[in-house]
């Protein structure tokens, strides 16, 4: 009969640094979970258990203690009778994540004053970066402010036969359009620039604040990203859950303009062709409770993996069992959260639902979806990693 | 050797050391308890048989070694790349250890801008840990299959490189240290061995392989196992290991630009500049022996020795028995190595250890708390074997007394 102990974890580290860097003496129980700076033996045999630089775990104090047990020499301990290690100092640098509170609550608990702060960074959100959904034009109003606006076309429209008056107002639009992208202008800032005719917002204040306040009704998790010394919203992420119906009328999915003025209800989606493709899609019918991220907005202070992955795995250890067991439903929108969900985790991702073309990710259970962020177990993510490498060969 | 000591000497070399031989023995017949005089006496002769050895050796083609250059010292090398059959081989005056330490600190990143090497569990040379710290490396160790009934590890697999390697990314990895065979002289079949290389080989992964525990892979003994030289780009091993001279370390490789490298570090000083010419004259004597097939009759001495050790463990002990390759999923297993399982026995064996070592003066490879390795690498005789046989009974049995250890059959071993 062979025993063995196939562990798939790779233990990634760097001798030199631990060697090279500043070191104390620790009693050898203190020792687990830091970086030892010094090689240990037990002699016999008198091959290394622990270099440099690797985690010193409760495997290795075992060992030694059944080799002090024992008599047997230690090479890397100080005294045998009162047994001390060197290990790594800590001088713990500040990581990014230490500048944020991150937390969640559950969608019921926020309060108006909280809501409407949500609204506004929405809305800011929305303008910024990697959305650039600031300015939107009658002409061609499913596509926001982009340097491949017809502006030719616009300036016909409204009979400019001055080339250069036309050229000049297409740059200052699309001057305004990059700042505002770029430098996460606050909503009174955004009120100066002004808009020339047949343009609109995408993201009205009021409506960005009625529009959350709606949402939040239903249940659900947010979860905010706050700066720790200022406490400014830097980002939120906001999961819910509600019936299909109630999702395609109050997300964007029916109306693309449900946050501007603007508005062409000629040119909203079919109820009737969305359902029907939910349906073959993935079987999902009219009134089935489903959840879905809802909105994931990030200051540029606060973009990046660390604070993504904090974020999902705040909200994933606050989900209850009776919400992870249903199915979860996201929209990703072309340069924006299509991170937020692996391919892996997500049963399928459908780009012909939506009228905006923006593709629909589908997750039999959220739980499949919010495994992987609060699975410990480092075999358990490598074995998920892999899984994402597999799907993404295909 | 015979052309480089001068034969005018010999004579008067031979009779030196007859004259001081016969002072030791008077000395040890008189006062055998001595030992402090008879220390110093020995270290005298031996001192004088340096001298008198270096003195007699015709310097002139001894050069420093360089895996590229020529001179006396590039003959053990061809010696060395005739006997491994690789292209280029240079001999380490620091052993397999020194070779290793050149390897990482002062070659391999020369080869690669990528800064993370895979390593195993039961690292193989100390040397190793200091080429990663001083080469500046990331390490990546792989936990390797670890039969816990004989503390021992399986041979490498194909599949946990693999998956490492995609786990951390090929483009990352510099190089991947293998030990093979493994300390207890297991390994796999030649064919894993090159699914490895090759599989590395296509990500542009340096395979170094640190085969300074199966030394005896060479063309003469390869016993069904290719030669590991062929099976990595680098290979490191160490003939000391089976007795055939004082110190014979080297590096082994089929790649050019691996030996360009190795020479430029020699320059920088990972050699000494004044070798033993001494130790280089017995090498290259040794290594055409190996060649010419004159050594073999001592190589199948030493393989029959272990054999008949393993053929005799129930003399031992009936509740003590051989580790075999197939119970820890090898293919082979060096001859030289007797990896003895104490698991069934209430001791620890590194215990037995400490005995045999210190009350019998037998010289145990690695012991560790269920498994006793003895490395049988040189040729031994009828005698000695008995001497070694009885050693271990007797140390077992008086280790056993003290536990009152009751075999199955109810039979107390005091």
């Amino acid at each position: 009969m062979i025993e063995s102990l196939d562990f798939q974890t790779y233990e990634v580290f760097e001798p030199w640094k631990a060697f090279f860097s500043p070191s104390e003496s620790v009693p050898i129980r203190e020792a687990v979970g830091r970086h030892v700076s010094t090689t240990f033996k037990v002699y016999p045999p008198g091959t290394p258990l622990i270099i440099q630089g690797q985690v010193f775990q409760e495997y290795h104090l075992g060992l030694i203690e059944d080799a002090i047990k024992n008599n047997m020499t230690i090479i890397g301990i100080d005294e045998q009778s009162d047994p001390r290690v060197e290990v790594v100092r800590e001088t713990k640098s500040p990581t990014r994540l230490d500048r944020f509170v991150i937390e969640t609550q559950r969608a019921e608990a926020v309060t108006q004053e909280m809501a409407n702060k949500i609204g506004d960074f929405f809305g800011s959100g929305f303008a910024a970066l990697p959305y650039r959904q600031f300015a939107l034009c009658e002409l061609d109003p499913f596509v926001p402010l982009p340097p491949s606006l017809d502006f030719e076309s616009w300036a016909d429209s409204y009979d400019i036969q001055d080339i250069k008056r036309a050229e000049a107002a297409r740059r200052e639009l699309l001057t305004s359009a990059e700042k505002v992208a770029k430098s996460w202008y606050d909503y009174k800032d955004l009120d100066s620039i002004e808009l020339p005719q047949k343009f609109h917002r995408w993201a009205d204040q009021d409506l960005c604040r009625h529009a959350m306040e709606e949402r939040f009704k239903d249940s659900g998790y947010v979860t905010t990203v706050c700066d720790k010394h200022t406490g400014k919203l830097r980002g939120f992420l906001h999961a819910r859950i509600c019936t299909l119906k109630k999702l395609f009328e109050t997300e964007e999915w029916r109306n693309p303009w449900l946050f501007s003025y603007f508005n062409d209800p000629s040119k909203w989606d079919d109820p009737q062709r969305f359902y029907e493709s939910m349906f073959r899609r993935f079987g999902m019918k009219l009134n089935e409770k489903t959840a879905i991220i809802s909105a994931q907005i990030l200051h540029p202070e606060a973009m990046g993996g660390d604070v993504f992955y904090s974020m999902m795995r705040s909200m994933a250890l606050k989900a209850t069992p009776e919400h992870a067991a249903l199915p979860l439903i996201c929209e990703i929108p072309q340069d924006g959260s299509a991170h937020i969900l692996n391919i892996a985790a997500t049963r399928e991702i459908d780009f012909g639902i939506l009228k905006n073309g923006h593709p629909l990710v589908y997750c039999q259970k959220l739980s499949d979806a919010l495994f992987y962020f609060i699975a410990e177990k480092p075999h358990w993510r490598y074995a998920i990693k892999s899984q994402i490498r597999k799907q993404r060969r295909r | 050797m015979e052309q480089t000591l001068q034969l005018s000497r010999v004579a008067d070399f031979a009779n030196n050391i007859g004259q001081k031989c016969s002072e030791l023995l008077i000395l040890a017949t008189k006062n055998p308890n001595d030992i402090a005089t008879f220390s110093n006496k020995f270290v005298q002769l031996y001192s004088e048989l340096v001298c008198f050895a270096e003195g007699s050796t015709s310097y002139s083609g001894y050069k420093l070694p360089t895996a590229l250059g020529d001179g006396a010292i590039s003959n053990i090398n061809a010696l060395l790349s005739e006997l491994y059959q690789s292209r280029f081989a240079c001999l380490s005056y620091g052993g397999s250890s020194g070779a290793l330490l050149t390897l990482m600190t002062a070659v391999l990143p020369k080869l690669h801008p990528k800064r993370k090497v895979i390593i195993f569990d039961e690292l193989s040379h100390q040397s190793l840990n200091g080429g990663l710290l001083f080469g500046r490396w990331q390490a990546v160790k792989i936990p390797r299959n670890f039969y816990s009934r004989h503390d021992t590890y399986s041979p490498l697999r194909l599949r946990d490189i693999q998956r490492c390697v995609e786990a951390v990314g090929a483009e990352s990895i510099a190089a991947c240290v293998i030990v093979n065979p493994s300390y207890c002289g297991f390994r796999n079949h030649s064919s894993c061995e090159q699914d490895i290389f090759s599989y590395l080989q296509s990500l542009n992964i340096t395979l170094v392989n640190d085969g300074a525990w199966g030394p005896m892979a060479t063309r003469s003994n390869a016993a069904g196992a290719e030669l590991l030289s062929q099976c990595s780009d680098v290979n490191i091993t160490s003939l000391h290991k089976r007795g055939i001279t004082g110190s014979l370390g080297c590096m082994t490789t089929n790649r050019e630009d691996i030996a360009k490298h190795w020479d430029v570090a020699l320059d920088l000083g990972f050699r000494s500049t004044s070798p033993s010419f001494v130790s280089a004259m017995v090498a290259e004597h040794r290594l055409a022996q190996l060649l010419n097939g004159d050594w073999d009759e001592k190589i199948a001495q030493s393989t029959r020795g272990s054999n008949d050790l393993r053929r005799r463990i129930n003399e031992i002990h009936e509740d003590i028995y051989i580790v075999t390759p197939e119970m820890v999923g090898a293919d082979f297993g060096d001859p030289a190595h007797v990896l003895i399982s104490t698991s069934s026995l209430p001791i620890d064996a590194r215990l037995w250890g400490h005995i045999l070592s210190d009350e019998y003066g037998i010289q145990v490879e690695k012991v560790t708390k269920k498994s006793m390795l003895l490395l049988m690498g040189t040729p031994i005789s009828n005698d000695d074997l008995d001497f070694t046989v009885k050693s271990l009974q007797s140390s077992l049995a008086s280790l056993l007394a003290k536990s009152n250890y009751k075999t199955a059959k109810g039979i107390n071993h005091d």
